[in-house]
Order: structure tokens, then C-alpha cells, then sequence
């Protein structure tokens, strides 16, 4: 085996981890739907002041706005976790001595809850019906993609996104208590990350206990995760070019 | 037996099975167009009552339409990416792990929005459905179906993206691996760029079928070609491991 190449392949594993992190807090940020309502669109996009509810709602803000109709669906939540991925694939490189075990159960959950949301975030397949939906000639075609919209918007948030978003925060909580038994991020990282998905592992409780204030816990988690992310990010980089 | 000899024979046997599975995809290409020669193995399904019809008449046809030969192609994919991973563990460990993770995710995808078994069962209820209310109901249900695992559509979008990304990733391993022939690695290139340029066109593009048709058979043809080339190395690495 060539050293010097095995060794730039984990660099270059790195840098992409470190890029994906950064891109996920500038761009693909998780829950982007939710800042597009509150912040109404940043006054660049045209936001509805309340979410569609039935699948008539969502065919005409899709059709009218295309692009704010798919964040809402929550299509860059798509985006978000393949980033996600990258950024557990790089820690996985930069932890794997430290605790190998752990930080292979972390990245299979992460796997694991990548692509249980792959398939069950239902944003492109809403669009391809509400294209039909337009397209349709007889109020009685209409009424049936209306019918298949509504079995659609069931799932949008079913079990799958749930589960998913459980197993990623999961894996995150993992990672940030390996990094801090190891010595190779800054406790300050690690604890940032153990409180970001701490917090948005208490979701779960309150969805089942008190529904009413779910909201909590994924707003208060938001904050600490991005400065979570770009922690890793700078780490990434400095590993990125060599750096201990 | 040595503990190293036993590892050794242990990779070489996953190689082999790399290799079957390689040939396995070719078979399965193969039936593919055989399939799309057969009188009706051509024909596309404008509405939910097509689909219907096409399952009662023909539940072969109607299953194969809906990805049947697909869910094929992706399990031996398992065995392939594995096998590829395995070739190239030491000269590019992180990205020949990238690309398996990204097959495997295609593979998971394609696999939880395939509706291949479930429009089959749903075609036999309406076909026992007696009240109008109740085929309503059916299509509705059929339609939500259809709009998630009708293959080359945006419901079917991002698990073939995935396998295709997954495709290139792996043939630039093998460019810069020094394992496989260039040969091989730049038709697995051209091969899943084609089908990737495809799926976009046939998911996002209306009205382009010819220019897709073509696509899709260059695409195909080159990933074929590509699977021989990695079959005959997988099982080359099986002998000498």
C-alpha cells in the first residue's frame, strides 16, 4: 500500500466533511421550511403566512411557486442529510482510533437514518402529482390526484422522518461523547455537540408527552448545532492539511 | 491454515461472488431487452386504470414495468460495490467506502419506494371491487402508489441518482486504483453519467422521450459492458487472492 496516497484520501475525506459542514450551516440548514415561515421568506421568497394544510393548498402554492412550495415540503432537508453523511463519514475517518466501536454503531445509525429519510420524505413525488394535477382535463382525474395528494401528505410526517431524525441525533450524541473521551476535538466541540442533540433528542419526550410544546426542543438544538458544525469544520480542515 | 491465508481466501471468495453478481446484472440486462421485444413488453401506461388493466392481463409485465427486474439488479448490486470496496480497501479505503455507503443508500431507497408488489395486490382488489365507491377508492389508493415507485419519474429520482453517483464514484477508484483497466473504469464512467443525464431527463424534462430513449440505451449498453469487464477482474482477484 502506498502511505503517501492512503494518507491525501483521508485528507481529501476530510476537506469534504469540513466543506459539507459549512454547507450545511450556510445553505441546508435542517428545518429550512420552518425559518422560511418565521423569518417570511427572508423578503427575497414569497411565503405563504401559514403552511398549506390539504393537498389542494400544496398543488396551487406548488404551481405557483415551485421553489417555495418544495422548501416547505422540506425537499432541502434532502440535501441536509446527505451532507450529514459526509460530515459523520469524515468524523468516523478522524475518531476511528479513538473508540472504533462506538463510532462504527454512530456511523451505521447514521446510514441507517440517511436512508430510512431518503425514502420517506415524500417532497419530489408531490411535485410529479401536483404536475399531473394541473395537467388533469376531467374534474373526476382531478378529484383522484387529490385523493393520492392526500394519501401523500399522510406521510410526510410519518413514522420514517421521525425515526430517522432519531437515529441521526443518535449517532451525533455518540460521535460528540467520543470526542469528548478523546482528545482530538476541543471539549468545547464536544460538549456543544452533546448539547445540540441532546436537546433535539428531547423531542421525542415531548412528542409523546406534551405535543403541544414539540416545537421546543429542535429550536433550542438549532443554535448549538451549527456552531456544532462549524467547530468540526475548522477541526476537519486543519486535518484536512495535515495538521495534528 | 494461517490466520492471514484464511483472511486471504475468505476476500477471495467475496470477489467471486462480486464476479456472479457482476455477470448477474449482465443476465438481468439481457432479460431487460428480451422482455422489451415480447408483444406488449413496450407499451406505456397513460393512467392508473392502464396500470390496473396491465397487471390483470399481464401481472408479469405489469411487475417488471413497475421495477421488478430492478430490485434484481440492485441486490446483486449488494454483492458487486461490496466486492469492488474489497478490491480497493487498500489503495482508496475512505471514497471505495464512500461509494458503497452512497450504493447502499440507492439500494435502501430504491427498495422502500418500489411499488412493484403492492399496485399488484391493489389491481386485485379493484378487479373484485363492486360498487363505484370502491374503484374510486382504489385508484385514489393506486395513484399515490404510482407517483412514488413509477420507475424514471421523481418519485423513483433519487434512488437511481444515488446508485448512478455511486457508479461514478467507484469507476474513478478504479481510474486511480491501478486494480482494474482504465478501460473498464472510463466505461463505468461514461456508462453511469449517461444514465445519471438520463434520469434527469426522464424525472424533470418533459417531452424529450426519443432524446431519452437514447440515453438510456447508450447508458445501459456501457454499464453492461462495464459489468464484464468487472466480472472477468473480480474473479481474475478471486484466483490469485
Amino acid at each position: 500500500m502506498n502511505h503517501t496516497t492512503e494518507n491525501a484520501n483521508w485528507k481529501s475525506l476530510y476537506r469534504i466533511g469540513a466543506y459539507a459542514a459549512l454547507i450545511a450551516v450556510i445553505f441546508f440548514r435542517r428545518y429550512l421550511a420552518a425559518e422560511l415561515m418565521a423569518f417570511n421568506g427572508f423578503g427575497i421568497f414569497d411565503v405563504p403566512k401559514e403552511a398549506p394544510v390539504t393537498a389542494i393548498e400544496w398543488f396551487t402554492l406548488l404551481q405557483e411557486n415551485k421553489f417555495v412550495g418544495l422548501a416547505l415540503l422540506e425537499v432541502f432537508d434532502l440535501v441536509n442529510y446527505a451532507l450529514v453523511g459526509l460530515i459523520f463519514l469524515a468524523l468516523y475517518a478522524a475518531l476511528r482510533k479513538a473508540d472504533q466501536t462506538a463510532m462504527e454503531l454512530a456511523t451505521l445509525f447514521s446510514i441507517v437514518g440517511i436512508t430510512v429519510y431518503f425514502a420517506s420524505n415524500q417532497a419530489l413525488s408531490f411535485m410529479y402529482l401536483s404536475e399531473q394535477y394541473a395537467a388533469a382535463t376531467s374534474d373526476a382525474q382531478r378529484s383522484l390526484y387529490l385523493a393520492a395528494g392526500e394519501g401523500l401528505l399522510a406521510n410526510t410526517h410519518g413514522t420514517g422522518i421521525h425515526i430517522s431524525l432519531f437515529l441521526v441525533l443518535l449517532a451525533g450524541l455518540l460521535i460528540s461523547i467520543v470526542m469528548l473521551r478523546s482528545n482530538i476535538f476541543s471539549k468545547a466541540t464536544a460538549v456543544t455537540g452533546i448539547v445540540a442533540n441532546s436537546f433535539g433528542l428531547c423531542y421525542f419526550i415531548l412528542l409523546v408527552f406534551a405535543p403541544a410544546i414539540s416545537w421546543l426542543p429542535p429550536t433550542l438544538s438549532a443554535p448549538f448545532r451549527l456552531i456544532w458544525y462549524v467547530l468540526i469544520a475548522i477541526k476537519l480542515f486543519k486535518f484536512g492539511k495535515g495538521g495534528k | 491454515m494461517s490466520q492471514s491465508a484464511k483472511q486471504g481466501s475468505n476476500w477471495a471468495g467475496i470477489y467471486k461472488l462480486g464476479g456472479v453478481a457482476a455477470l448477474g446484472a449482465v443476465l438481468t440486462g439481457v432479460i431487460e431487452i428480451g422482455i422489451t421485444f415480447l408483444p406488449r413488453g413496450n407499451t406505456t401506461q397513460e393512467t392508473i386504470l392502464d396500470w390496473f388493466i396491465l397487471f390483470q392481463e399481464y401481472p408479469f409485465l405489469g411487475l417488471r414495468n413497475m421495477g421488478l427486474l430492478n430490485i434484481f439488479l440492485n441486490t446483486l448490486g449488494i454483492f458487486t460495490f461490496f466486492a469492488l470496496y474489497a478490491a480497493h480497501r487498500k489503495v482508496n479505503g475512505p471514497f471505495a467506502t464512500l461509494a458503497m455507503i452512497i450504493s447502499f443508500l440507492g439500494i435502501g431507497v430504491f427498495y422502500a419506494t418500489n411499488r412493484a408488489f403492492p399496485m399488484l395486490d391493489l389491481s386485485n382488489q379493484y378487479a373484485l371491487a363492486t360498487t363505484e365507491a370502491q374503484q374510486v377508492a382504489l385508484e385514489a389508493a393506486g395513484q399515490s402508489l404510482l407517483v412514488v415507485g413509477q420507475s424514471h419519474t421523481l418519485g423513483t429520482f433519487l434512488g437511481f441518482f444515488l446508485l448512478e453517483t455511486a457508479g461514478i464514484l467507484i469507476s474513478i477508484v478504479m481510474l486511480y486504483g491501478g486494480i482494474f483497466s482504465k478501460a473498464s473504469a472510463y466505461i463505468g464512467i461514461l456508462g453511469f453519467s449517461v444514465l445519471l443525464i438520463f434520469e434527469f431527463f426522464s424525472s424533470f424534462v418533459s417531452g424529450l422521450t426519443t432524446a431519452a430513449m437514447i440515453l438510456a440505451m447508450l447508458g445501459g449498453i456501457s454499464s453492461m459492458v462495464w459489468y464484464i469487464l468487472i466480472a472477468r477482474r473480480l474473479f481474475q482477484l478471486g484466483q490469485s487472492n
